[in-house]
């Protein structure tokens, strides 16, 4: 029982220095973003890369989620006759929350592990110091870029999640369910308020700094070589998940407060 | 000139440097010898300003750089050249970009000036012009260290180098090149060079001056001569596999130099 209390003790002060870690590396790229030199090219590159890069998996993640949400909303929604709100029930969960969510999720998968493994990797092989060596700050010059280009990515990333999901919705209210077109897109159009956007287009922002954050933070905290760029590629995959699903939490329910609903 | 006192340096508590002492006057080419794992590298790198040592000072061409900011570091390196162990090319740049990587960074040379004088460094370093849009993993590594030379050689008119294991890994006629290369540019430019190896015989064609470092302290630091005749057990020990082909070395060395 002591060796439990041990372990969830250790865990616990690790997770606690690890939160720390991340807050005060966070601080060093915030306060890098607005200072000279400015790497265009490598910001366009990590647009490039982490942004168009990601489209297919956002098109994959819409439709099947949109499609799989449409076939398990429309049988409860049938046993009380309201298969026909079918629309705004997609749109609704879709713009708020899930569009959002698993975007970050598929985002934090493919990127923050890349991220994490390319700059761990860097560091490994001594690139990094390279580029210090030749008066190069890499943290503006690597970590800056990927937040900058997460930051402005994630939102265009979850409005085509939420588009594509939409139409994977109605592919299954109109061949399987038989909603009438007019009667989905009319739902969809009320659901897609000031207030719904509001809720769902605010938290990308913040997603792409967690994915950024952490993927950097990993790749530049890794340490033991190759074995150490494997074990920083999952935390980072791990870490930004989490941090995904707990912001996600937060957020609604400060933007709820906010919004006063 | 190259000046290092009462450094100790220790990383997560564990000691790595331990009273280290040593000077590389201007001009001349030192070699740090010693096992894997007993601190070559980290001097390097506390030379370079990549690390800080917990105590003593590091002066760099008669300018105390204990306790320098960030920004006097960054200007102290304009002057420094660092050969890193396998190269560290960067590996999402073509070798050209490597190589005009400070001149595109920290200068407003044209495209054009830039692609002269990268061209002008490859062919120093004897390597084909046509390799400038390969990327590093398409080279050798022996290229890829003679990549690296040039790196320095284009971008910043180094008054010191830094090597650190320039030849580890590579085949016979590779390390002739690399070994050529430093002392054709010692010769040529006067540079203030160290080299960090274990391997004894490429140490004895770079340079006559040797430190042995062993736990993290400096064992020895004279001439070839004075490190055949030594009598510290370490350096007995570690001279000892090299036996054979040592003496041959000695003498080799001793008839180029004289």
């Amino acid at each position: 029982m002591a060796s439990v209390a041990l372990a969830v003790n250790e865990r616990l002060k690790k997770m606690v220095f690890e939160a720390q870690g991340i807050t005060a590396f966070a601080g060093k790229v915030f306060a890098k973003v607005f200072a000279p030199p400015f790497y265009w090219r490598d910001l366009y590159e990590q647009i490039h890369f982490l942004g168009i890069g990601s489209v297919y998996l956002c098109v994959f993640t819409g439709i099947f989620a949109g499609q799989a949400m449409a076939l398990q909303f429309s049988k409860e929604m049938a046993e009380f006759g309201a298969k026909d709100y079918m629309g705004r029930i997609i749109t609704l969960a879709n713009v708020r929350a899930l569009g959002p969510v698993l975007t970050g999720l598929m985002v934090a998968a493919r990127v923050s592990s890349g991220i994490a493994a390319e700059i761990g990797s860097m560091k490994a092989s001594n690139q990094i110091d390279a580029l210090i060596s030749f008066g190069t700050d890499p943290i503006k010059k690597l970590a800056v870029p990927r937040l900058l280009a997460l930051f402005l990515m994630m939102p265009i990333l979850t409005i085509l999640t939420d588009t594509i999901a939409i139409i994977g919705g109605w592919i299954v209210s109109h061949f399987i369910v038989h909603v009438s077109d007019a009667l989905y897109w009319t739902n969809v159009k009320q659901k897609l308020t000031y207030g719904n956007l509001l809720v769902g287009m605010t938290k990308p922002f913040f997603f792409g700094i967690i994915i950024a954050i952490v993927g950097c933070y990993k790749g530049f905290s890794s340490e033991g070589g190759t074995r150490g760029v494997g074990q920083a590629t999952r935390e980072a995959v791990v870490v930004s998940s989490i941090s995904i699903l707990v912001a996600e939490f937060m957020m609604t329910k400060g933007l709820f407060a906010i919004l006063g609903w | 000139m190259i000046q290092l006192e009462n450094i100790y340096l220790s990383l997560g508590g564990r000691p790595i440097l331990k009273n280290i002492n040593f000077a590389v006057p201007r001009g001349e080419t030192k070699v740090i010898l010693g096992p894997s794992g007993s601190g070559k590298s980290s001097i390097l790198k506390i030379i370079l300003g990549l690390w800080r040592p917990d105590s003593g000072r590091v002066i760099i061409d008669g300018r105390d750089m204990t306790g320098a900011s960030n920004e006097e570091w960054d200007r102290a390196r304009y002057h420094i050249g660092m050969i890193f162990q396998e190269g560290a090319l960067f590996d999402s740049l073509t070798v050209g970009e490597n190589i005009g990587y400070w001149l595109f960074e920290h200068t407003k040379m044209s495209e054009e000036e830039i692609e002269v004088r990268v061209g002008r460094a490859l062919v120093e370093v004897g390597l084909d012009p046509e390799i400038l849009d390969r990327m590093p993993d398409e080279l050798s590594g022996g290229m890829r260290r003679r990549v690296a030379i040039a790196r320095a050689l284009a971008s910043l008119e180094p008054k010191i180098m830094l090597y650190d294991e320039p030849t580890t890994g590579l085949d016979p006629l590779a390390v002739e090149t690399i070994i050529d290369q430093i002392t054709s540019l010692q010769k040529r430019k006067e540079v203030t060079s160290l080299v960090v190896t274990h391997d004894i015989s490429d140490a004895l064609k770079v340079s006559n001056r040797f430190i042995m470092i062993a736990e993290g302290e400096v064992i020895f630091d004279g001439n070839s001569e004075e490190l055949r005749g030594s009598n510290h057990p370490f350096v007995f020990r570690f001279l000892g596999p090299f036996k054979s082909t040592l003496a041959h070395a000695f003498a080799s060395f001793g008839e180029e130099k004289g």
